[in-house]
């Protein structure tokens, strides 16, 4: 009896620490691998995990990435960021943005806005219409060419100054690689959600920044020369 | 056989009771808090009871067997579970009649009116049985309008009254009536005083009132009732008001997309002149007196004006505010500028309305709860006025829900959720707030390493506010304007756009898939609704008027103001410590009382007079420093650290103040090498007034003389900086010229001269002294060759003149021949020649300009 009651307060006890680490709960499904240098993203299609592992394998080969070529790396890290931008059908909703821990850091929070008024805008009314398991996810992408830059890509860091109220810039230079690549969509075969309208195609800019490769621009149709930046 | 019990067992007994009441007491309070995390509470709830009941066996047991171990496990066990139970259910309970008083569940509540029969002050009426069969009496023709209608004809009814009943549509009508003498008595709410001091203008008026009868009664009032929606999958709206003394101070719509996790917060400007709902045939009026009716009048008005259902309300009290930001700690909150808010209740004057004692700094600070009410009230001193107090507002409310949602203290949780309870009414259910507190702290976690962190990182706000324009209406009898605010149709529907899109309403899907992004040109929100929209707009025109002085105007702003109406003179009486007018609450410099009330035509004005609170000031403290008493043309400067160019500007501009200085030069004993081309020493300290000083000011300038000449800088340097590095090294007769030079580039040095002696780029550095007469010649580039066409026409020498910036100058002469009227005799120069020619001699013309020979005789 003396046991069942002491195990009855650890019971309790443990519901306690339940219900205080609810707060703390998250819903992410992943393990983190500590061998690649970017965070697995959420609910991954079977394509992203097939290329999350190709990332961390490329990864694992690149002893210090600020002064290997890392041509080999750069198309690696943009497939897993297209794949994770691009799909809309393992997202939560608009502000679900995919690809945000491949972007240049300090932009993390400008991207995620920028893409919540633009391609994310009007996820949440495709769900309602379509339903999110009927939305398309990318299922494989073509590397067209990589390029090593010869000029270093110049990112503006503007710090506002509160105490006369005035910004000022601070520019960043970094090496930099060029990827064209493109892609293609699937969707369950009874969606009616029409893949011929999305973009398929990007020129990705990504800089040598934080220990990694970062995204620095995507632009569908041109390339923006860096050298006179 | 019943055994007979020993004290032992009376404790035991009483003990496992004790902590089976309180553990049952407790389950009780926390199953009302089931949504949190139903398996979590439900699981803990069944453990306890189990343990419970173990421990009521126990002490059977115990009463049974007499075991000693079952006795001591009994009482500590029993002991434990009472201490955390008792613990809990304390804390619960709480919350619970906090949570009681916030959440409306019933939509029919019971609440208290309160009618005012109001007259003025030298009315000979005193009370009810004054009033007679003339008596012209004010009522509002409504039932809606429980105290103007419902409770003022029961008590004319019960006291069989024969009175000339006149009626009014609205408050504001009737209060107007009632200062124009058009009736004798008016039918108010109780709180009608607070109710219309905000206007301007009126509390003039309303010192002039008083009650002479009251009457209460308790009403049911139905309010909209809750929407069942899961809040955690669909959009919803909520009307979030702020209420001072009955009126909505403070409007907005907010709606929120769980599945785009995006906010909308639209403001709606209090003084918006809408139809009321609830007023006869919908007559306008401003729509924050439409609470005075009832809350559901404000969401009807609201709803119909915006064409938008409202799902959920909440009510706060403006000073709910002040005590929640105290239970959270204070916000961290930004203002434009530094100002002196508005005081929230407590300890206002006898009228209810708060002092101006409330500073509110500049910048980006620590706000406790009256400096984040203040900012929440401010309009007059913020750029921007009526907007940036919406703007403010809505960067407050997300303050505190973010504050909120990160706070794991649960003792600021209750205390928030206390200060909540007396201030706080909404028709949310308990089980919807918790869905959305859990809502928001899981998406707050819901993140990995690279998702951006913070509220702003999940969800996505845009604030709007419905824009409309300035309009008045002016009463001629008081002198007084109503000034009013309508909203442009543009803007309701472009405000409705927007919350419609956020509800998923009346939404048609785009096929524009845009996803560029580039860090040159970061994305840049530029989500905003116009501020003006091209209609047709209503007004009237205003007169010009005297101001509220008292409303945040200072002496220099009065002064200014005063600039356009020259024919005003202004007196300005100082109101000291032992003036009978006197008030230490008021900030320095305040303006207390005018001789001309708000409203009156400038026309008719010739006199005004302001009265300012002084304190004494003490410029020398810091404290002081920045009261305008301690401005610089108060005050004596720190002249310790000066150049000579400020000390001569200061001397310049306090031409009554006689100020000795002292050069010491380099060379000389007694420099001080620590204040080259500075002041060292003044007589008088720093901060003295001006009006105190007995005598001059003494100050020793330190001269640096000798000084060498830093040619490669000034060689390399423009105008600017070549002046700056003379003036800065203390030289006083500095002469720049320039002139056109084939060899040295446009606005570079060409050369130094010192005194006599000239110096280019390739001397040495010379030690001259900063007395020396210097001349720099910068260069203006090669001169340039212009090619002067012969003009044929007067026009075409113009435009000449203006595409190379010369002077016109056009010389008639005069001709009897007609026919070589206005033609062009001359010109001073033709054919390529030196821009500097023309510039230093001009280009002119002479002109033929007929008399005839009659004229000339």
């Amino acid at each position: 009896m003396l046991i069942l009651a002491i195990i009855c307060l650890v019971f309790v006890l443990l519901a306690i620490h339940g219900l205080i680490s609810q707060a703390n709960q998250t819903d992410d499904n992943t393990v983190p691998n500590k061998a690649n240098l970017y965070e697995a993203p959420n609910n991954m299609t079977n394509y992203q995990k097939q290329l999350y592992d190709e990332l961390t394998d490329s990864c694992s080969k690149v002893k210090d990435i600020n002064t290997e070529d890392l041509s080999e790396l750069a198309p690696v890290v943009a497939k897993n960021f297209i794949a994770d931008y691009f799909s809309w059908g393992n997202k939560r909703g608009s502000y679900d943005v995919g690809g945000i821990d491949y972007v240049y850091g300090p932009y993390h929070m400008n991207f995620s806005f920028g893409a919540r008024d633009y391609y994310y805008y009007q996820l949440d009314l495709l769900m309602k219409e379509y339903g999110v398991e009927n939305l398309p996810i990318v299922d494989d992408i073509v590397i067209d060419t990589v390029e090593k830059q010869d000029s270093q890509y110049k990112v503006s860091i503007w710090i506002h100054d509160y105490s006369n109220d005035t910004d000022y810039e601070e520019p960043q230079y970094y090496d930099a690689y060029l990827v064209k690549a493109h892609w293609t969509y699937s969707v369950p075969n009874d969606s009616k959600f029409n893949i011929n309208e999305l973009p398929n195609k990007s020129n990705i800019m990504l800089i040598v920044s934080n220990d990694r490769l970062e995204v620095a621009y995507m632009h569908e149709d041109y390339v923006r020369d860096i050298a006179n930046d | 056989m019943i055994k007979k019990l020993n004290v032992l067992d009376y404790i035991s007994i009483v003990l496992s009771l004790a902590q089976t009441t309180s553990s049952i007491i407790f389950i009780t309070f926390v199953l009302r808090y089931a949504t949190f995390s139903k398996a979590t509470i439900i699981f803990a709830s069944v453990a306890l009871i189990i343990l419970s009941l173990l421990i009521d066996l126990l002490c059977y047991y115990f009463i049974k067997f007499k075991k000693r171990w079952s006795f001591f496990t009994n009482i500590i066990m029993a002991i434990v579970i009472l201490e955390i139970t008792i613990t809990s259910s304390y804390y619960l309970g709480r919350i619970n009649k906090s949570v009681d008083n916030i959440i409306i569940t019933d939509n029919e509540q019971i609440e208290t009116s309160t009618v005012a029969f109001v007259t003025y002050n030298n009315s000979n009426i005193n009370t009810i049985d004054d009033l007679k069969g003339t008596t012209k009496f004010g009522y509002i023709d409504n039932e809606s309008f429980i105290a103007g209608n419902v409770l003022a004809l029961e008590v004319v009814e019960k006291n069989n009254l024969k009175l000339e009943m006149v009626p009014y549509t609205s408050y504001n009508d009737l209060i107007l009536a009632l200062f124009s003498e058009e009736i004798d008595v008016a039918a108010l709410p109780d709180n009608y005083y607070q109710m219309f001091s905000v206007n301007d203008g009126y509390e003039d008026y309303l010192k002039n009132t008083k009650v002479i009868h009251t009457y209460s009664k308790e009403f049911k009032v139905t309010t909209l009732s809750g929407n069942d929606k899961d809040l955690t999958k669909d959009p919803f709206t909520v009307l979030l008001m702020g209420i001072d003394e009955q009126r909505t101070d403070s409007l907005m719509i907010a709606t929120f997309n769980p599945q785009r996790m995006t906010v909308t917060m639209t403001s709606i400007a209090r003084d918006s002149f809408v139809p009321i709902a609830c007023y006869s045939g919908g007559a306008r009026d401003k729509i924050n007196h439409a609470r005075t009716i009832s809350r559901q009048c404000t969401i009807d008005t609201v709803e119909n004006m915006m064409g938008v259902t409202i799902d959920f309300y909440v009510e706060v009290n403006f000073y709910g505010v002040v005590d929640m930001v105290d239970a959270m700690g204070g916000l961290t909150l930004y203002s434009p500028v530094t100002f002196i808010g508005q005081q929230a209740g407590y300890e206002n004057d006898e009228n209810g309305r708060g002092k101006f004692v409330v500073w509110v700094g500049q910048g980006w600070l620590e706000r406790d709860g009256q400096q984040t009410l203040a900012l929440a009230r401010e309009r007059h001193a913020m750029p921007g006025g009526d907007f940036a107090r919406q703007e403010n507002q809505q960067t407050i409310i997300k303050a505190m829900a973010e504050k909120m949602l990160n706070t794991k203290d649960l003792n600021k949780i209750i205390d928030v959720i206390e200060a909540a309870g007396d201030n706080i009414k909404t028709n949310f259910s308990l089980d919807q707030i918790s869905q959305l507190i859990n809502f928001g702290i899981k998406m707050l976690n819901s993140t990995y390493e690279g998702r951006v962190d913070g509220v702003d990182g999940i969800f996505k706000f845009y604030n709007t506010r419905v824009t409309g324009y300035e309009s008045w209406t002016y009463n001629e009898q008081l002198s007084l304007p109503l000034w009013i605010y309508i909203p442009f149709k543009g803007s309701i529907a472009d405000n409705k756009a927007v919350i419609d899109r956020n509800l998923q309403v009346n939404t048609t899907l785009s096929k524009e898939y845009f996803s560029d992004y580039d860090t040159a040109y970061p994305y840049y929100d530029e989500f905003s609704l116009p501020d003006t929209y091209n209609e047709q707009r209503e007004n009237q025109n205003l007169p010009d008027i005297i101001p509220s002085f008292t409303n945040g105007y200072t002496l220099e702003s009065i002064k200014t103001w005063l600039k356009d109406r020259s024919w005003i003179k202004l007196s300005v009486v100082e109101v000291k410590e032992g003036d009978k007018l006197y008030d230490a609450s008021y900030m320095h410099n305040a303006i207390i009382q005018q001789s001309v009330a708000y409203g009156k035509k400038t026309a008719d004005v010739k006199e005004l007079t302001v009265w300012v609170i002084k304190h004494t000031v003490n410029c020398k403290l810091e404290e002081y420093r920045s009261y305008d008493d301690c401005g610089y043309e108060f005050v004596v400067p720190e002249f310790v650290g000066m150049s000579l160019s400020d000390l001569n500007t200061w001397i310049n501009d306090h031409p009554g103040v006689e100020v000795r200085v002292t050069t010491i030069k380099d060379t000389e004993v007694g420099y001080n090498k620590d204040f080259g081309n500075k002041v060292s020493f003044q007589s008088v300290e720093a901060y003295t007034m001006l009006n105190e000083l007995t005598g001059p000011i003494d100050v020793t300038y330190n001269k640096i003389v000798s000084i060498e000449l830093d040619l490669p800088t000034i060689f390399a340097s423009d105008k600017t900086g070549v002046q700056a590095w003379f003036n800065n090294n203390g030289f006083i007769n500095t002469n720049i010229t320039q002139t056109y030079n084939d060899s040295v580039p446009a606005g570079n040095v060409i050369s130094v001269t010192v005194n006599k002696t000239i110096y280019t780029s390739s001397s040495t550095n010379p030690i001259v002294s900063t007395d020396s007469y210097v001349t720099v010649v910068i260069s203006l580039g090669p001169d340039v060759k212009i090619t002067v066409p012969t003009f044929n026409t007067v026009d075409e020498y113009f435009a000449f003149c203006e595409q190379y910036g010369l002077e016109k100058n056009v010389n008639p002469i005069e001709t009897t021949d007609q026919s070589q009227d206005a033609k062009i005799s001359s010109q001073s120069a033709s054919g390529e020649v030196n821009k500097s020619y023309l510039e230093t001699n001009g280009l002119s013309i002479q002109i033929y300009q007929y008399t005839s020979s009659e004229e000339g005789e």
